[in-house]
C-alpha cells in the first residue's frame, strides 16, 4: 500500500529511527511500511494517523 | 520544509552497511567462539579421561578461557552502530531477548560439548549421555526457552512477528514436503536415514535465514 509516510516524517526532519521511537516498533518496521513490504495493522495506522495528527487516508492510500 | 533526501537523515554509514559489519563480526566472532569452545572441550574431555587434572592443564584452560573472553569482549567492544541511532523501547528489550538466547544456545553447545568424552560434535551426536546432562538440557530447552521466545513474541513489534510467521510457515512447508520425500528416498536405498537433529538444524538454519533475510531487506 502506498504511502506518505516518507514525506511527512522528512518534513519533521525525522530519520526512520525518530520516527520509530516515537511510534515503539523497530527502525526495520517503519522501512517495511514505508516501501510498501507492510502494511501497518489498523491500531499501527492510528497511531501513525495521530502522530501526524492527520486522518488515516490522508497518509495511506488503498487505491494504488 | 521537505529534504530533497527522503531517506534516512543519519550522517554515519548505512542501515546495510552496518547491517554488513554486523553479519561480517558475528559471523567471525560466532567461528572463532566455537573453534575456542571445541578445543577447551576437547581439552577438558582429554584431560579428565586421563583421570588427574594437572596444573598445566588449568593454566591452558585457563588460557583458551581467557581468549573467549576477549572474542566476546571484542564483539561487545567493536560491535558496529550506527551514529547512536535511536531505538524504541520494545525494540531494545527484543534485543536483549535474543541476546539472552543466543547466550543460553552458546553455553548449552558448550556443555553439551564438554560432556561428550569422544571429542565429537555433541551437539549432533547421538550418543548416550547422562541423567544429569540430560535433565539440564531438556530444563533449559523446554522450559527456559519457550519462556523466552513467548516474552520476545510478546515484545516485538507487527512487522517482525510478520516476517517471523512468514519464515516459520515457510519452514514447515520445507518439512511437511522434505520429511516424507528424504524418508521415502531412504526406503528406496538413495538416502541415508534421517537424523532428526539434521533435519531439525536444516528447518532452523532456513527459518532464521528467511527471516533475517525478510527483516533486514
Amino acid at each position: 500500500m502506498k504511502n506518505r509516510l516518507k514525506v511527512l516524517r522528512a518534513m519533521r526532519d525525522w530519520s526512520q529511527a525518530d520516527l520509530a521511537v516515537r511510534l515503539d516498533v523497530s527502525r526495520q518496521a517503519v522501512n517495511a511500511i514505508e516501501t510498501g513490504k507492510h502494511d501497518p495493522s489498523l491500531p499501527l495506522a492510528f497511531r501513525i494517523a495521530r502522530l501526524f495528527d492527520m486522518a488515516i487516508e490522508e497518509i495511506f492510500d488503498d487505491q494504488a | 520544509m521537505t529534504k530533497p533526501d527522503l531517506a534516512d537523515h543519519d550522517d554515519g554509514p548505512s542501515a546495510n552497511a552496518v547491517n554488513t559489519r554486523r553479519a561480517l563480526l558475528g559471523t567471525l566472532a560466532g567461528i572463532a567462539l566455537l573453534f575456542l569452545a571445541g578445543v577447551f572441550a576437547g581439552f577438558l574431555s582429554g584431560a579428565i579421561e586421563q583421570g588427574t587434572v594437572r596444573p598445566l592443564d588449568v593454566v591452558i584452560l585457563a588460557g583458551i578461557a581467557g581468549l573467549m573472553a576477549v572474542v566476546a569482549y571484542s564483539v561487545w567492544r567493536f560491535w558496529p552502530g550506527s551514529s547512536g541511532e535511536p531505538v524504541a523501547q520494545s525494540a531494545r528489550k527484543a534485543t536483549r531477548i535474543i541476546y539472552a538466547m543466543c547466550g543460553i544456545g552458546a553455553i548449552m553447545g558448550f556443555a553439551l560439548g564438554a560432556a561428550d568424552d569422544t571429542g565429537s560434535m555433541a551437539f549432533l551426536s547421538n550418543r548416550p549421555v547422562s541423567n544429569v546432562v540430560a535433565g539440564l538440557s531438556i530444563a533449559v530447552w523446554a522450559v527456559v526457552v519457550p519462556a523466552l521466545t513467548w516474552m520476545w513474541w510478546r515484545t516485538v513489534d507487527e512487522h517482525e512477528t510478520a516476517v517471523y510467521a512468514e519464515s516459520g510457515l515457510a519452514a514447515v512447508h520445507v518439512y511437511l514436503i522434505g520429511v516424507p520425500t528424504w524418508w521415502m528416498a531412504t526406503r528406496a536405498g538413495w538416502l541415508p536415514a534421517q537424523d532428526p537433529m539434521i533435519v531439525w538444524v536444516i528447518i532452523a538454519v532456513l527459518w532464521s535465514a528467511i527471516w533475517l533475510y525478510r527483516r533486514y531487506t
